[in-house]
């Protein structure tokens, strides 16, 4: 009897120990009548009888009086868990803790390896989509550099075709001409005439191939200089009335609204942009008209070429602004597939958008608008100056080149000297003291920009032109830097050689 | 003074033991530590009118398909705030699950919706556009964090404005 009594001790403390137990009595508001137990192990040794039990344990908060209710796991004021036992009793009510704090660590240990690993796997799935989204991307890049890559092919298997059909011609009439004993059709005057026009034709292609190149590496810039606006539209009329008229097509100009007689703008750039739309209707339009459209108002200029032609379709839209890409009817024509990609380009640059809309009754119109501010000063100071400067120093490393543009020069007439290099510069500059000096920007062994700064470190106050057949934004930068007043691309038309020459000789008066 | 209790309820590792330990504590916690069964804190609030509430929050185990001890534990609540974290997208379809679960086996209480972590920009999955989508689009779900701060009292308060409404 007394053994079993001992056991049931020992038994009795084991499980005090284990389960610590706490046992309160409540009343039916939930204060507290008598507490037993180790209350402090659960952090409630202040729980004293006559206080409201929930002041202390707020998981009580909520809970109806009378009910029964086994929470397990609650954390408790000391932060151990206990299992919580709410139970009626009689007209009382009995709260049991009980410890739960080994069975919570281990659940946790178990819970926290399962959450993380979930987790984790949450985010190799992450990881593992971008990677898959980076390799499309990178797939999609590849697949745009390859059709890149094949449309530059195509381009240049086109150019190609296109250089070879000209060379052909200049190279068989200068066969012709070199046949003293012919009895041919043409006569050597149309022979050089022919050699003339498909070297231009040649030489297009080039500008047009250099251009695109420039505006890829973001080399070409703006050069505004005074417009004769009139003299822009005889130029065009007298450039394509024949030339419609050999395809049977009538050319229309028409001015709207107020054009300025003087207007500042990239002569050169609007030039080739209203020159290769025009060019284009006629290429496309077997009969009807051409008609170039210009307006100014308020300091912008208006440029629509409208044309009978056959029109753009829907789906061709998208694509001819980009380079190498060309109408559905175009497939057989000439050109390198460049030009509405440059002239869109270079509408951008010059503050505009190159728009194409139907024209009403059939055909397109391709239009623009873009700033070109009037300036009522620049015509008399032009023509104060002509006849000014007439003495040239033209030093170029290529005898070819000075051979022609003396010539031309003295047509014009200037009086031309010339030097292949920097020493022998020297000594035409000290004997002939040039009003104008033209200076190429490579010169064998000379770094020509070298020269340029030279003639301005010695006091050099007249006009220097540097020309060069690159057409980089930083050639040009680098001749300006070195004290050029103007930079043009060999080779240069002589009217827009001379008109350049004007220009520097006008802007000189104007600042003495 | 009257007192309140509300539960926190969503999947697990959403920011709901961090959500309490702001709004109780205005604290973060830098680490995870899973919360295993429940903890309950306790904050008072005074309403608008001047009047005081204690609010016992029950920080519930996350849990993706709530069990009948789950909602033992929501016994007596008087609302509750559902919680999911904006870099998960589906803990906000297991918020929605449990939201069914509570309102079908027990009787309607208040609620407020909480899209916890926003201030984890390079992370986020769970985008306006995205709640609208998956939650509905009359659906109101906060954007918070616990780690800002940001909407974790308005949260709460919100909560006990619509308890006070239904009581």
């Amino acid at each position: 009897m007394k053994d079993s009594f001992v056991t049931a001790c020992h038994l009795r403390r084991i499980l005090a120990d284990q389960l610590r137990p706490c046992f309160v009595v409540l009343d039916q508001g939930f204060g507290v009548l008598q507490i037993s137990g180790d209350a402090a192990s659960y952090g409630y040794g202040g729980l004293n009888p006559g206080m409201d039990c929930r002041e202390q344990m707020p998981f009580l908060i909520g809970l109806a009086a009378g009910e029964a209710i086994h929470l397990p796991m609650v954390e408790t004021a000391s932060g151990s868990a206990a299992d919580v036992l709410l139970t009626p009793t009689g007209s009382d009510q009995g709260l049991l803790l009980t410890d739960a704090s080994r069975e919570r660590a281990a659940r946790r240990l178990a819970q926290q390896d399962a959450n993380e690993a979930r987790l984790l796997l949450k985010e190799q799935q992450k990881l593992l989509e971008s990677l898959r989204a980076a390799r499309d991307d990178l797939d999609a890049t590849s697949q745009r550099a390859a059709e890149a890559s094949l449309m530059k092919s195509r381009f240049i298997a086109g150019l190609s075709h296109e250089f070879r059909t000209p060379l052909a011609a200049i190279l068989s009439h200068v066969a012709l001409l070199a046949d003293v004993s012919r009895d041919g059709e043409l006569s050597p005057a149309e022979s050089a005439q022919l050699i003339e026009s498909n070297a231009n034709h040649l030489l297009s292609l080039v500008e047009t191939v250099l251009d695109r190149a420039s505006l890829d590496m973001g080399q070409l810039s703006l050069h505004p200089v005074p417009m004769r606006l009139s003299a822009f539209c005889r130029e065009m009329q007298v450039m394509f009335q024949p030339l419609a008229a050999a395809q049977g097509l009538e050319f229309r100009f028409h001015r709207r609204g107020d054009l300025q007689e003087w207007i500042e703008i990239d002569a050169t750039r609007l030039r080739q942009v209203v020159i290769n739309l025009i060019g284009n209707a006629i290429k496309y339009t077997d009969r009807g008209f051409v008609a170039l459209i210009l307006s100014w108002e308020r300091g912008s200029l208006e440029v629509a070429v409208s044309d009978t032609g056959p029109g753009v379709s829907e789906a061709a839209r998208e694509r001819i602004f980009f380079p190498f890409q060309r109408a559905d009817h175009a497939a057989n024509k000439r050109g390198a597939g460049l030009g509405l990609a440059i002239s869109a380009q270079l509408v951008e640059l010059m503050g505009g958008k190159l728009k194409l809309e139907d024209r009403p009754g059939g055909g397109s119109v391709f239009g623009f608008t873009i700033p070109a501010p009037n300036i009522d000063a620049a015509a008399p100071v032009a023509a104060s100056v002509s006849g000014l400067e007439r003495r040239i120093l033209l030093v170029d490393d290529s005898d070819d080149i000075r051979g022609l543009y003396s010539r031309l020069l003295a047509k014009a007439g200037f009086t031309v000297d010339t030097a292949a290099d920097e020493p022998e510069a020297w000594g035409r500059f000290e004997a002939q003291r040039p009003d104008i000096a033209i200076v190429d920007v490579y010169l064998k062994e000379w770094e020509g920009t070298g020269l340029v700064r030279r003639l301005r470190g010695r006091g050099f106050t007249g006009g220097i032109v540097s020309w060069s057949a690159s057409s980089l934004r930083e050639d040009r930068q680098r001749a300006f830097d070195a004290g050029a007043d103007a930079f043009v691309l060999k080779p240069v038309e002589i009217s827009v050689l001379c008109a350049t020459l004007t220009d520097i000789a006008r802007r000189r008066a104007a600042a003495a | 003074m009257e007192a309140r209790k509300i539960c926190v309820l969503g999947d697990f590792a959403t920011g709901k033991t961090s959500l309490v330990a702001r709004f109780v504590h205005d604290s973060f916690l830098t680490t995870y530590h899973t919360t295993v069964g429940v903890k309950v804190d306790a904050r008072d609030l005074v309403l608008a009118d001047g009047r005081a509430r204690r609010l016992a929050i029950w920080d519930v185990a996350g849990t993706g398909t709530p069990t009948e001890l789950f909602l033992r534990y929501l016994r007596g609540a008087s609302g509750y705030l559902l919680v999911a974290d904006a870099t998960r997208a589906e803990t906000l379809e297991r918020a929605l699950e449990i939201r069914a679960a509570v309102e079908s086996l027990l009787p309607a209480i208040p609620s407020v919706n909480l899209v916890n972590k926003v201030d984890l920009a390079e992370r986020q999955e769970l985008d306006e556009v995205r709640v609208a989508r998956l939650a509905g689009a009359g659906e109101g779900w906060l954007r918070g964090s616990a780690r800002t701060g940001e909407n974790v009292e308005r949260a709460f308060a919100r909560l006990l404005e619509r308890m006070e409404r239904a009581a």
